[in-house]
């Protein structure tokens, strides 16, 4: 028990309280589930009947309806039943493995389909097989995470981050309806034949609805992904969830359960107990090292070039390395492939544009933005004034040509973001840190296989540095510059299961030039080359049960460590009924970049990025999630996941440091646990959650055992985004957090500055007043909560359309508490009551 | 219907809940004791300066430092050579600082002997004790660091003549020791009839840089582990040109010595003030700092500060080249 934790400012009593609530809610799901089939009784004897007949007994004693088409199932056929008191669960179970059938829970409306894909009725048949991409009809981009839904056979898929899609295993010889939807789309239904062991390719377009439609969600298929705490979000849903002065993908993800802020200050976020240098993030897979502007109080990330972004909390798949808690994959847009757009918009902060356009066979997309006022960074900073400056800028290229390679897509992209601090004053120091990054990727899919390979080549540098001038400062430069080749495939099996694989290997270089007390530059990076690779197999044929095992094995290493490692993942997904689906995973993760971060620093420029010493461990991390995902209704979800998170020898600052050239990190170690529910609602109107999550994190350093600063123990987030009508959207967000841990002091003590130790009697006079700490974080401050609001309005002016947006920050101008500055006594507040506008407009 | 008010309830449970904000910054109080003392061999009294630590309301620092709430009420003891030396408490009158009175602890006539190991311990009435133990350090001069001037040639460097001083560290090897070169010309100057003696102290600087005023100013080795340093021969040239600046009576400076020295932290004031100085830019907030002590039950710093001289052999002809006369002591 820490000192601290009984005078922690929640009580026991209401951790209790709310752990209690979270336990009732969990049962009461279980209870619903139980109360509609396995608690629905019945006692019937019939013999010989048909099975219409028999359905609709069924329906006179209990409280369901059955939906059915009367030429797709044997009514006519005769059962013999009897039953006892017996839940109309097991009845129903009992008529599907007679006649092949699938039922569809909504409500109490049960849908009764025909399964083709049991009992071998349909072994004899052809097959074929179904592939293509969504695109928007008015710009061709692609649409990622799109339904895609043959209505004969009960079968659907979603798109991928590349709007891409494929479905095996179709009987072939045959013409189907293809239901395809997107959330803000009109559904389209299409019909195309099937031909015998072929590959049918085709593009779908939709066409935006000026009405709000809800996407036609497809039952019973929905663990078809067999992957646990992926979050899936368009770009569309990413302007609605602004939460902040601008809208900013790092801070709407933080509106998710289980990813915590340290304050409205910094973008920075911290998943399921890991610090945020483990979070793993990613643009056209390539990743952005520093991913922070203007001292981590916005992402570099412009949302005017997003398209997709996934989000990992924890069990992420073999696919990706290098970071032991979360992966965030952003995907950018091609641009427009029909007609050329072009969009300004302004807010109090930065001033940014895109232009997008076809070229022959491809379209391109350039965007960029600039600060030009650091009167609202003001609000961030306590009102000190910083002169900060930033601006970021990405291109994309993209090109396909059928004639001159079949179902393949060439990219060219490149990115850009710098910041700089210039005083323009040569007695103070100057910052400069920078992101950029260019690449190339190549997607084929080969013409009579369902097989999808993946090239990339990619450069990306960070750089960071401080330039001392005549100031006192000390000199820091630190850079990574990663050359990577990766190629990964997709092979899809006849049955639906999948392989999937890839190689990658990395040239990576880095440098972080320290200075000593004699001003001396001493080079710490290092430099090599490493090879990884992973492979896996999916699951995806049985009805029920959905699996990914995969590992990761990384042969060529920059860090000294075992020459081979091995990092194993799986997911499994199993769908109890067809409304709930049951999931886990387990992986194990290793980290070989650090950075250089003091996680008691509130604000800091950037963190340096080195290879992990050849004097620590690396650092790894065991994930252990469980949870499941149950529909109540169409419209209306419940999750849950309990996770619990082992770290080995993580890499954090020497919190001994006495001496420039002392070892800047040490191994610790840390654990954390938690458990996460959330309610969604969406009904293409509105779309509203509402998350709780319970989270533990301990670090264990020098034998001392404490909690990091961003373990709040409970979290409450609700969100509410509504489509008023006539082009008007209206969102607000409320986050509570219980209070962050920190650390008391004992009171101050003349602490003795010897900068004038020269003078003999500096001893006497030259005293500064020092806290005295307490144990670490052992305290917690007060509770966090703030609620936001956000109100736009789309109108069609002239040539153009104009969006305007009023967001409104902590409405009720709660003084959450920052941190408390020991130097002055002074409390510094989070951020107050601020309104901001955004003004955007789309040619 | 049930459900959502539920629901709503728990939310505004939640909210009215969580306003409260019952904080304190402030742990349990307790006593904790600061000693500072810092030998030196260059200054014939030794202090000490005792102190508690202050409890403020809602933790908010003191507006000023109070040396004169210092502690007297302790017995402060050195063991040194197998003597007991008690340190004697006292008021001094400041006459250039805030806190004009100042309480602390003193000793006359403790002479310091490189390599020697020596203990303080104080004790205050409640029985609390507070000691430490160090070692005095200790170099030696490398011979060619006695001429002056001394041209030597650095390879590595474009610039040349450098001036060059060397000297070894005698601390165990395990042990870090901070020093201070410093390079300091002795003269007498004939003013109104008399002679004055003054000191002039030579920047012990590879380069200039231009100060807020637009000048050009001297930049001082820093304080570092380094056990040489080198100089350019002009930065000395200049020094002593500057000495007499446009007097053109250069025959009334007579110089008399120069002294390089080297000012030695042990180890332990070393790692004092390396933690204390550990750098941190000015947007950078951090909410812990390192706070080194080597004082057992307690906080603050005990150690040496060791002056070690070398008179240097001078060429008077160099003295001379300036108009200057040379006059050894």
């Amino acid at each position: 028990m820490f000192r601290g934790e009984q005078k922690k400012v929640i009580s026991s009593s209401f951790v209790k309280r709310i752990f209690l609530s979270f336990i009732i809610t969990t049962l009461i799901v279980f209870y619903a589930i139980g109360q509609n089939l396995q608690d629905q009784k019945v006692s019937l004897k019939v013999v010989n009947m048909p099975l219409g007949e028999l359905l609709q007994i069924l329906e006179l004693k209990t409280n369901f309806t059955f939906s059915y088409l009367n030429e797709e199932l044997p009514l006519g056929e005769r059962v013999t039943l009897n039953s006892e008191n017996e839940p109309l669960q097991q009845i129903l179970e009992i008529l599907s493995d007679r006649f092949a059938l699938t039922f569809t829970r909504i409500s109490n409306i049960i849908t009764i389909k025909k399964n083709q894909n049991v009992n071998g009725k349909n072994k004899l048949q052809v097959l074929g097989i179904l592939r293509g991409i969504v695109r928007d009809s008015a710009t061709s981009e692609v649409l990622p995470y799109a339904n895609v839904y043959i209505q004969e056979i009960n079968t659907g898929v979603g798109t991928d981050n590349r709007g891409f899609f494929i479905i095996p295993s179709i009987p072939a010889k045959k013409e189907y309806t293809i239901i395809v939807s997107f959330v803000g789309y009109l559904p389209k239904k299409i019909k195309v034949f099937i031909e015998e062991n072929k590959i049918t390719d085709m593009d779908i377009y939709l066409a935006k609805s000026t009405i709000e439609i809800e996407s036609v969600m497809v039952y019973g298929e929905r663990a078809n992904e067999a992957e646990v705490t992926v979050q899936k979000i368009s770009i569309k849903e990413i302007e609605n969830m602004t939460f902040g002065v601008e809208t900013d993908v790092m801070r709407s993800i933080q509106l998710q359960p289980g990813v915590q802020s340290a304050g409205d200050v910094s973008a920075k976020y911290y998943v399921r107990g890991g610090a945020s240098n483990e979070n793993l993030v990613l643009l056209n897979e390539i990743p952005i090292y520093n991913p922070f502007h203007a001292l981590g109080i916005f992402s570099v990330i412009d949302p005017e070039m997003i398209n997709s972004v996934e989000f990992y909390k924890g069990g992420f798949g073999a696919k990706y390395d290098g970071r032991l808690s979360s992966v965030m994959n952003i995907i950018t847009k091609d641009g427009n492939r029909n007609n050329f757009a072009a969009s300004v918009a302004v807010s109090q902060l930065t001033v940014k544009s895109s232009l997008e356009g076809p070229v022959p066979n491809g379209s391109f997309i350039i965007t960029g933005r600039k600060s030009y006022s650091n009167e609202i960074l003001k609000k961030f900073t306590n009102n000190k004034s910083i002169p900060i400056d930033f601006y970021d800028a990405s291109f994309k290229v993209n090109y396909s040509n059928p004639e001159f390679l079949p179902i393949s897509k060439f990219t060219f992209f490149g990115f850009l973001s710098k910041d700089k601090i210039d005083y323009k004053n040569k007695l103070h120091a100057d910052f400069n840190w920078l992101n950029s990054h260019l690449g190339f990727n190549w997607f084929t899919a080969t013409q009579n296989s369902p097989l999808f390979v993946e090239l990339t080549l990619y450069y990306s540098k960070f750089s960071g540095s401080e330039i001392p001038n005549s100031s006192n400062n000390r000199s820091i430069e630190n850079g990574v510059d990663d050359i990577t080749f990766k190629t990964d495939f997709n092979y899809v099996l006849s049955d639906r299961n999948e392989y999937y694989g890839g190689i990658k290997i990395n040239f990576i270089k880095t440098k972080l030039f320290l200075a000593n007390s004699t001003g001396k530059l001493k080079n710490v990076g290092s430099e090599g080359t490493m090879f990884s690779g992973y492979s896996g197999f999916r699951v995806l044929s049985l009805n029920k049960f959905k699996a990914d095992f995969g590992s990761r094995l990384n042969a060529l290493k920059l860090a000294e460590g075992p020459s081979l490692f091995f990092e194993p993942r799986l997911n499994l997904t199993y769908s109890l009924l067809p409304t709930l689906n049951l999931k886990a995973a387990w992986g194990i993760y290793q980290q070989e970049l650090v950075t250089i971060s003091d996680e008691d620093e509130v604000l800091a420029l950037f963190e340096p990025w080195i290879v992990t010493p050849e004097y620590l461990k690396l650092s790894n991390s065991i994930h252990y999630i469980g949870g499941y995902d149950y529909y109540l209704t169409e419209k209306l979800k419940i999750s849950m996941e309990g996770y619990f998170k082992v770290m080995h020898n993580l890499a954090v600052l020497n919190d001994e440091l006495i001496y420039p050239t002392d070892k800047q990190l040490i191994n610790a170690s840390g654990e954390s646990h938690g458990a996460e529910m959330s309610v969604n609602y969406n009904d293409g109107w509105i779309n509203a959650w509402l998350a709780y999550s319970y989270s533990w994190t301990t670090k264990k350093l020098r034998d001392i055992e404490y909690h990091p600063r961003y373990d709040s123990r409970n979290a409450i987030k609700i969100f509410i985004n509504c489509e008023l009508g006539n082009n008007w959207r209206a969102s607000i967000s409320w986050i509570y957090n219980s209070g962050m841990p920190f650390t008391q002091i004992f009171g101050y003590y003349n602490n003795y500055n010897p900068s004038e130790i020269l003078n003999p009697s500096s001893l006497l006079t030259d005293y500064a007043y020092f806290p005295i700490l307490a144990d670490r974080n052992a305290a917690h401050l007060p509770d966090y909560h703030r609620l936001d609001m956000n109100l736009s309005k789309k109108i069609r002016l002239w040539f153009m359309d104009l969006s305007i947006e009023l967001n409104v920050i902590n409405i009720y101008d709660r003084k959450n508490f920052f941190y408390f500055d020991t130097k002055t006594g002074e409390r510094v507040n989070m951020l107050p009551f601020l309104p901001s506008i955004d003004i955007k407009a789309e040619l | 219907m049930k459900k959502t008010l539920s629901v709503l309830q728990l939310i505004l449970f939640l909210f009215f809940e969580s306003c409260s904000d019952d904080f304190n910054i402030n742990a349990p109080y307790q006593d904790i004791y600061v000693l500072n003392c810092i030998l030196r061999n260059d200054n014939s009294i030794q202090y000490a300066i005792f102190s508690k630590n202050s409890f403020t309301e809602n933790g908010i620092p003191p507006s000023s430092t109070s040396a004169a709430q210092n502690i007297k009420e302790a017995n402060l003891k050195i063991f040194y050579n197998d003597s007991v030396f008690v340190m004697r408490d006292t008021t001094i009158e400041l006459t250039d600082s805030e806190n004009s009175r100042v309480n602390c602890f003193y000793l006359k006539n403790l002479i310091l002997s490189p390599w020697k190991v020596i203990s303080i311990e104080a004790s205050v009435p409640g029985g609390k004790i507070l000691k430490s133990t160090i070692q005095v350090p200790k170099i030696s001069f490398a011979d060619f660091s006695r001429k002056f001037p001394q041209v030597t040639e650095l390879g590595d460097y474009q610039e040349r003549p450098f001036y060059s001083w060397s000297w070894v560290g005698n601390a165990q090897e395990s042990t870090a020791i901070l020093d201070i070169p410093q390079l300091e010309v002795y003269y007498k100057h004939y003013e109104q009839g008399i002679y004055v003696d003054k000191k002039v102290l030579v920047p012990l600087a590879f380069y200039f840089i231009i100060d807020q005023f637009g000048n050009l100013s001297p930049v001082n080795v820093e304080i570092s582990f380094n056990t040489f340093c080198v100089t350019k021969l002009e930065t000395v040239d200049k020094t002593l040109r500057d000495l007499s600046g446009n007097d053109p009576h250069k025959e009334d400076y007579t110089i008399t010595k120069v002294v390089f020295s080297v000012i030695s932290m042990d180890s332990e004031l070393s790692k004092y003030y390396s933690a204390y100085e550990t750098y941190s830019e000015n947007f950078t907030i951090k909410l812990r700092q390192t706070d080194f002590s080597n004082i057992e039950g307690g906080k603050g710093i005990f150690g040496i500060y060791y002056k070690f001289s070398l008179p240097l052999v001078i060429d008077s002809r160099y003295i001379e080249s300036f108009g200057y006369r040379y006059d050894p002591l």
